[in-house]
């Protein structure tokens, strides 16, 4: 039980982590409009939210369009269809000079909810009406519910894959490292236990690689509505599974020779440090705009994208799974140890 | 002897035994002339820069394959053993390193005038043609090392045919991704030094090959 602790503690993370991650909410947020294109005086256009209560806090409900820092217009409700419906009307004042805005819808439940760049104004259309005037801008803070996951346009509820998908490539980074160490050992010392190691860890590299790829496979349809694209990081991903994978095809055809461990650790040394090639330096030198979060060539999450709700849960979920992938090792380590030492 | 005789000597038995049986070296010719026909029956002319560019690179990868994939092949049996007591195995990689960067410098330039006759001049109007020379010494040098190390691990297997694409293609993206970005700003005619960053690139990863081959091939060669 005293040395078996790690393996407790990185069970429970997994198992909060993913409790978290499928069991709460999302923050309410707008997601589109029927159109995009306001004209001066009177225009009426509906809504699509998300967990916005609508029905719910009918009579709480309000909002705006933000022209700049301190002038709004107001709009009011028409009609509520059902909680995540609702129709506006607006009324655009003839002097505007301002061609874009943003859109607020707020309640006493959620809050203020927000869809930037949401209207363009076409002023040499419409015909403005003398009422039409400015309010101020002003923000109103709904229920306090603990620990929702951040709303993002076009992510949405796929936000939740984030503690999936980015804790796989930072286990198999782990296990990379230690493949790599112990390929190092091996070329020193030739003692077969570190052979067995480098292969094992580089066999749970490659099963992690792979649910990596698959989540972020299913991650970029979503998101960006292809399965694969042509990217930096997804280079680095697709290099890392070839060369993994490579690396048991290396060891498979080279089981009967005599120096079959060194010719693998080589091979490992060199894929790894191509690998890290690929990955670190290529982006930066680049310079490609990429589509995946971390854009100055870091491939994890910036700061920017991560909300204190999102950071307590995931890395929570990173620890877990690096704590599990080196106990699977640990596993696999063992059998394959054992296996060798009865043949 | 000193390691620099030793490579000398290396390079010079490498290139009298090319010389005596000058129908490998034909042999990589013809291939890259029929590769570079099948895109001209398939192509008829060349659309783009761009896609020149990455029709010779992987043109250039492939032959690279094929003439770097044997070189080790008179090195095993007794001739190993041969060598293995008469050569510092550093010696014997940065000599076969050497040769074949040479080796693949002179296919690549044998390839860019095969590419020239068949499928037109147009896109090569505006190439800045010493910034591109730079571009293929170094990808040939970074190729080679890459290639001449793969080769000594697949010389070790039984099975020697696919393994050495399998091993080898996905070690050579970096450094391909890197020389065809470099080279496509050459045919639109910037110079060397207004390319300066993928150049470091590409310096920086051919010394990081190298000596990891350096490094690590003496491992392979104590049997």
């Amino acid at each position: 039980m005293a040395k078996n602790w790690w393996k407790i503690v990185g069970a429970l993370l997994v198992i909060y982590a993913t409790a978290f991650s499928f069991l709460r909410p999302l923050e309410p947020g707008i997601i589109q409009t029927d159109k995009t294109e306001l004209v001066l005086g009177q225009n009426t256009f509906s809504v699509t939210g998300y967990n916005s209560h609508f029905v719910d806090y009918s009579s709480s409900l309000k909002g705006f369009l933000r022209v700049d820092s301190v002038r709004a217009i107001p709009i009011t409700v028409l009609d509520i269809k059902d909680n995540v419906h609702a129709e506006f009307s607006v009324n655009v004042p003839a002097d505007i000079d301002k061609t874009v805005m943003d859109l607020f819808l707020s309640n006493d439940r959620t809050g203020s909810m927000f869809l930037p760049a949401a209207f363009r104004i076409d002023q040499s259309k419409g015909n403005p009406a003398a009422s039409a005037e400015y309010t101020n801008v002003a923000f109103s803070s709904g229920e306090e519910i603990p620990f929702e996951f951040p709303f993002q346009l076009r992510i949405f509820d796929t936000i939740r894959n984030l503690n999936f998908h980015v804790p796989m490539w930072f286990t198999m980074f782990v296990l990379m490292g230690l493949s790599l160490w112990y390929s190092i050992r091996y070329l020193n010392s030739d003692k077969i236990e570190y052979d067995l190691k480098a292969a094992s860890s580089a066999k749970i590299a490659l099963i992690f690689c792979s649910l990596g790829l698959i989540t972020g496979s299913i991650w970029a349809r979503f998101a960006w509505g292809d399965w694969w694209t042509t990217d930096a990081k997804l280079n680095g991903a697709a290099v890392s599974f070839l060369l993994l994978a490579a690396y048991f095809i290396l060891r498979k055809s080279a089981e009967d020779k005599p120096n079959k461990g060194k010719i693998a650790a080589v091979y490992n040394i060199l894929s790894f440090f191509m690998t890290m090639a690929l990955i670190m330096v290529l982006p930066r030198l680049t310079g490609a705009a990429s589509l995946h979060p971390g854009e100055d060539g870091n491939p994890a999450f910036s700061s920017y994208d991560l909300d204190s709700n999102l950071r307590m849960v995931f890395y929570p979920a990173c620890a877990g799974w690096i704590i599990t992938g080196i106990w699977i090792y640990n596993l696999h380590y063992r059998i394959s140890n054992l296996k060798n030492t009865q043949s | 002897m000193k390691l620099h005789r030793q490579i000398l000597t290396l390079i010079k038995k490498d290139i009298s035994l090319e010389y005596k049986s000058l129908e490998s070296l034909a042999g990589m010719v013809l291939f890259l002339l029929a590769t570079v026909y099948t895109c001209f029956l398939t192509f008829k002319k060349m659309p783009t820069a761009e896609v020149w560019n990455a029709l010779f690179w992987i043109i250039i990868i492939f032959s690279g394959f094929n003439a770097i994939s044997g070189s080790f092949k008179n090195e095993t049996g007794g001739k190993h053993f041969y060598l293995y007591f008469l050569v510092n195995p550093k010696a014997l990689i940065l000599a076969k390193i050497i040769y074949n960067s040479f080796l693949m410098l002179t296919l690549s330039i044998i390839g860019l005038a095969i590419f020239a006759l068949f499928l037109g001049t147009n896109v090569l109007e505006d190439i800045n043609f010493s910034s591109f020379f730079i571009g293929l010494v170094l990808t040939s040098l970074g190729l080679s090392g890459i290639l001449t190390i793969i080769s000594a691990i697949a010389s070790q297997l039984d099975f020697k045919g696919g393994i050495i694409t399998v091993l080898g293609l996905p070690l050579l993206f970096p450094l391909i991704l890197i020389s065809q970005k470099y080279s496509a700003q050459a045919l639109s005619g910037v110079s060397a030094s207004g390319n300066m960053n993928f150049l470091l690139g590409l310096l920086t990863l051919n010394v990081a090959v190298i000596t990891l081959s350096y490094v690590l091939f003496p491992y392979l060669w104590r049997q």
